[in-house]
């Protein structure tokens, strides 16, 4: 009986889990833009500017070209629900995910990597030349991003002994990562170089561009129209908003609400909310540097991204040693 | 070579019995009239043995009832001296092609073969430059737009022609064209670009432009100068100073009218200070096209500061509407208030663009992304002949304000700096010394601007006006629309016509942003104009493009594009 409670009360928290990040997902993406805008001393779009985007493209019509597969039309489903399952997997503001009885952070990762393959196949499939060009540039930062996130999510199951998230985070909650600052000051900025790679954003990608030559994920996205572009743009907010909540979670890794596995006396609305509200104050405090990171750079020439993405592995493996010796 | 009187005397033996006939139009214009089958010879002697740079070439149709007759026109210069050199002979059809050995001639012949149907014989590549074969009939004789008996309204029936067909494929495994355009995703003008590549570099660059052709060389026909005048405004809409400048200089010279010293040193500040908006624009899209919006974003108001600034001075953002024949129109008049409100904000602008310069330079990443990129090639800049910075930034010098001084650039103290990296960074730097060479030659203008010589009901309107808002000045000005040297109502441009011949013409040209600048205009007896050729510098320097590629990857395209920034508008007619 009791037991039951507690698996409605898991269940019950992760789906607010899942909410809460579909629902600040389109915000963060246009807090983002809107600290851009005010640096360039811009007025900028409205932060609800995302989710009019959103809802304004849900009511377009799909206009698919002639030579489109079912690639096409399946590639923009499966792209969104792979990231909604990987966010499925993710601890915002308790360590219960509402899949944390199964799969890990390997499992989230690669979860992650399928929508990005769809996504490239979606690039190719309707045989424009430039979702052809992004698709063979976002697979190649792809491949090369993922040998170093692997490597911090190694660093933490390393630490922890385990590598179910939920478990993770509530060693992290509980110890704090003094045991080995060091090693931790590395991988947050592995980490950091990881989730720009992986989100487009510059200096490796431009998310704001016009030109059809130098786009990675946008040209992929290039021939979207309707509610196909509507769910490639939710995906991509959802796939910041899931690097932006991993970074919080581990990096600063308090005001987590951790009443659900202890008695059920505690499960108190207001100490949800509280944690609820922490999380979105800390999720804000991770993107805004993102913000800063793009107004303050160019992108970097295209065949230099290796480079960059070269230099992220080897903080990742010095995190690594770090954390063994 | 010197000395321009001596030129003819000191041409090899040869070429001299070559020409049939020479004389000097203007000062700087010497004629040498040839036959048909010397034109190689004297051709290639201009650019191969003396290195002279072509600047123009264009056919006129001057058939009479007895048969077609045209005549060609090839204007080569130099850099160190003041002369032009303007080689003229005729044809009824048919031209030898001399592209293959000056390549910088490709374009012109096929537009030649275009617009006037006259057939560059052993053309390497003949296929049709701005008449598309696609919506263009192109076996009719007859269907040639610049022939005097084509009427201006004529149009086509609309069906499909023909097909296009793309010089030179590459070929092998792995190679795949990337289309790009005419129809592009941001806010810029059409133009195509067949990319073959191999991953990521560029192995070759095709470019196919010409889609907005407007004919503005054959409306003009038979217009009255002030009529033309507007048109020269819109041939390329960030350049309207510089255009209607070349074109008016041009038709001053015909008809013998001398500017006020007043009037060119205001024309000098116009001209300058569209040179100094143009750069700023230019490198503030370098900045945005590199992903540094914050850089980009602080040179664009910049650039609106100073468009407001053209406002306040001349009613129009963009300085249209200013010049007019024989001086300036009383609305771009600038008096003492408006002289220290110019010098007051130029000295603002010029701290604010030290400061950008500054941070700019300071950015590794942007000198990462500009440096060993789009490599023009000196050898590549003298055969195609290409102009301005692109030239000047590839160790070529290029500038019609030293070489052929106009306006007062012969009092002005100016540098005009040529670097040899060849690179897109190169170019912006060229354009960093152009933007402090503005500022200079503005500031001594404004201090050596002499008192007004305004007649005086222009003065009592400029004084009566000053105050108002700039609303109220563009609105007036069509009412007063006077021009500073004007005396009556108007000139009377009969009356100043040479007598001596029906027909005449002259060279108008000026150092634009981009380049040289070189309008032929050619007045009929009832002074109007009979043929009036425009040429932008981005004519000669689109097909560098297609050079400054190879070897990149194409994520690098829009930087190359945007630092040689060329003009479609300008290029296609």
């Amino acid at each position: 009986m009791w037991n039951d409670i507690l698996n409605l009360k898991v269940a019950l928290i992760g789906i607010a889990q899942i909410l809460i990040l579909i629902i600040i997902a389109p915000f963060i993406n246009s807090y983002i833009n809107k600290i851009k805008s005010i640096l360039r001393g811009q007025r900028g779009r409205p932060l609800l500017q995302g989710y009019k985007d959103i809802f304004k493209l849900i009511r377009k019509e799909v206009v698919l070209s002639e030579d489109a597969s079912y690639i096409s039309k399946i590639a923009p489903y499966i792209v969104f629900v792979s990231i909604l399952v990987s966010a499925c997997f993710l601890p915002v503001f308790s360590p219960q995910a509402l899949l944390s009885f199964t799969g890990d952070i390997i499992a989230l990762v690669y979860t992650i990597g399928l929508g990005t393959f769809f996504m490239a196949l979606y690039g190719m499939d309707q045989a424009s030349s430039f979702g052809g060009l992004g698709s063979s540039r976002d697979i190649l930062i792809a491949s090369l991003a993922e040998p170093t996130l692997m490597l911090v999510i190694f660093a933490f199951a390393l630490q922890t002994k385990t590598t179910n998230i939920s478990q993770i985070f509530i060693d992290i909650h509980k110890n704090g990562f003094l045991n080995y600052p060091v090693s931790y000051v590395f991988a947050l900025m592995a980490f950091l170089i990881i989730s720009i790679a992986e989100n487009g954003r510059i200096p490796v990608d431009n998310p704001d561009t016009h030109l059809e030559l130098t786009m990675v994920h946008e040209a992929m996205i290039l021939e979207g129209s309707g509610r196909h572009l509507a769910l490639f743009e939710y995906s991509s907010y959802l796939k910041l908003i899931i690097f932006i909540t991993l970074a919080s979670n581990i990096f600063l890794p308090i005001g987590i609400y951790s009443g659900v596995s202890s008695s059920i006396s505690s499960f108190s609305f207001l100490t949800i909310l509280y944690a609820i509200l922490f999380y979105i104050l800390k999720v804000l405090i991770f993107a805004t540097p993102i913000a800063f990171i793009e107004i303050s750079m160019a992108k970097l020439r295209f065949f230099r991204v290796p480079d960059f993405l070269m230099l992220g592995f080897v903080l990742s493996i010095i995190s690594l040693v770090l954390y063994s010796i | 070579m010197k000395n321009k009187l001596d030129f003819i005397q000191n041409l090899d033996k040869d070429i001299k019995e070559a020409v049939t006939e020479n004389f000097y139009n203007q000062d700087n214009e010497l004629v040498l009239k040839i036959n048909l089958k010397d034109l190689k010879k004297v051709c290639l002697y201009f650019f191969k043995d003396l290195k002279f740079y072509l600047l123009s070439a264009f056919a006129a149709d001057e058939s009479k009832n007895d048969g077609n007759k045209f005549k060609i026109r090839y204007i080569f210069s130099h850099s160190s001296i003041d002369l032009f050199i303007i080689i003229e002979t005729e044809t009824g059809g048919t031209f030898p092609s001399l592209s293959e050995e000056i390549p910088a001639l490709n374009w012109y012949e096929r537009e030649m073969k275009d617009l006037f149907g006259l057939i560059p014989e052993g053309h390497p590549d003949p296929r049709p430059l701005m008449l598309f074969p696609e919506n263009y009939p192109q076996d009719i004789q007859n269907m040639h737009p610049l022939r005097k008996d084509y009427p201006f309204n004529f149009r086509p029936e609309f069906k499909k022609y023909g097909e296009y067909s793309y010089n030179k494929d590459v070929k092998g495994d792995g190679v795949f064209n990337i289309l790009v355009g005419p129809v592009h995703a941001g806010i810029i003008e059409p133009g195509h670009f067949r990319f073959s590549m191999s991953g990521e570099p560029i192995l070759q660059l095709e470019i196919r432009h010409f889609w907005k052709h407007r004919g503005i060389e054959k409306i003009a026909e038979g217009k009255t100068i002030s009529e033309t005048l507007s048109l020269a405004e819109k041939i390329s809409g960030d350049h309207c100073v510089a255009h209607s400048l070349a074109f008016l200089t041009a038709a001053e010279k015909i008809l013998n009218i001398k500017i006020p010293e007043n009037a060119l040193y205001i024309r000098t500040i116009y001209a300058e200070l569209e040179r100094l908006l143009c750069n700023i624009n230019d490198f503030a899209w370098l900045f945005q096209d590199a992903g540094y919006s914050f850089g980009a974003q602080e040179t664009f108001v910049l650039k609106e500061d100073i468009m407001e600034l053209n406002k306040y001075l001349s009613g129009s953002r963009f300085n249209k509407d200013i010049l007019s024949l024989g001086g300036i129109n009383i609305c771009g008049n600038i008096d003492n208030l408006r002289k220290n409100v110019l010098k007051e904000k130029l000295s603002n602008f010029k701290k604010r663009y030290l400061n950008l310069k500054k941070m700019l330079l300071n950015s590794s990443t942007i000198g990462e992304r500009f440096e060993e990129t789009g490599y023009i090639n000196k050898e590549t800049i003298l055969d195609l002949c290409a102009l301005g910075f692109a030239a000047r930034a590839s160790g070529v010098p290029s500038d019609t304000r030293k070489e052929h001084p106009y306006l007062i650039y012969d009092k002005l103290h100016f540098n005009s700096k040529v670097l040899k990296n060849r690179d897109v960074f190169a170019r912006l730097l060229i354009r960093f010394y152009d933007i402090e060479e503005s500022f200079s030659i503005i500031t001594q203008c404004l201090n050596e601007l002499p008192a007004e010589d305004i007649n005086k009901a222009g003065r009592e309107y400029a004084d009566n006006n000053v105050n108002n808002t700039v609303d109220n000045i563009s609105k007036n000005k069509s009412k007063n629309d006077r021009c500073i040297i004007a005396k009556d109502d108007k000139i009377d441009i009969a009356q100043q016509l040479p007598t001596n011949s029906l027909r005449s013409w002259a060279l108008g040209y000026c150092e634009s942003q981009r380049g040289n600048i070189m309008h032929f205009v050619e007045l009929d007896e009832k002074s109007r104009i009979s043929r009036w050729k425009i040429r932008d510098p981005s004519f000669h320097n689109w097909q560098l493009i297609e050079f400054a590629v190879i070897g990149d990857i194409i994520a690098d395209f829009p930087l190359v594009n945007k630092s040689l920034n060329l003009s479609y508008a300008g290029n296609d007619l």
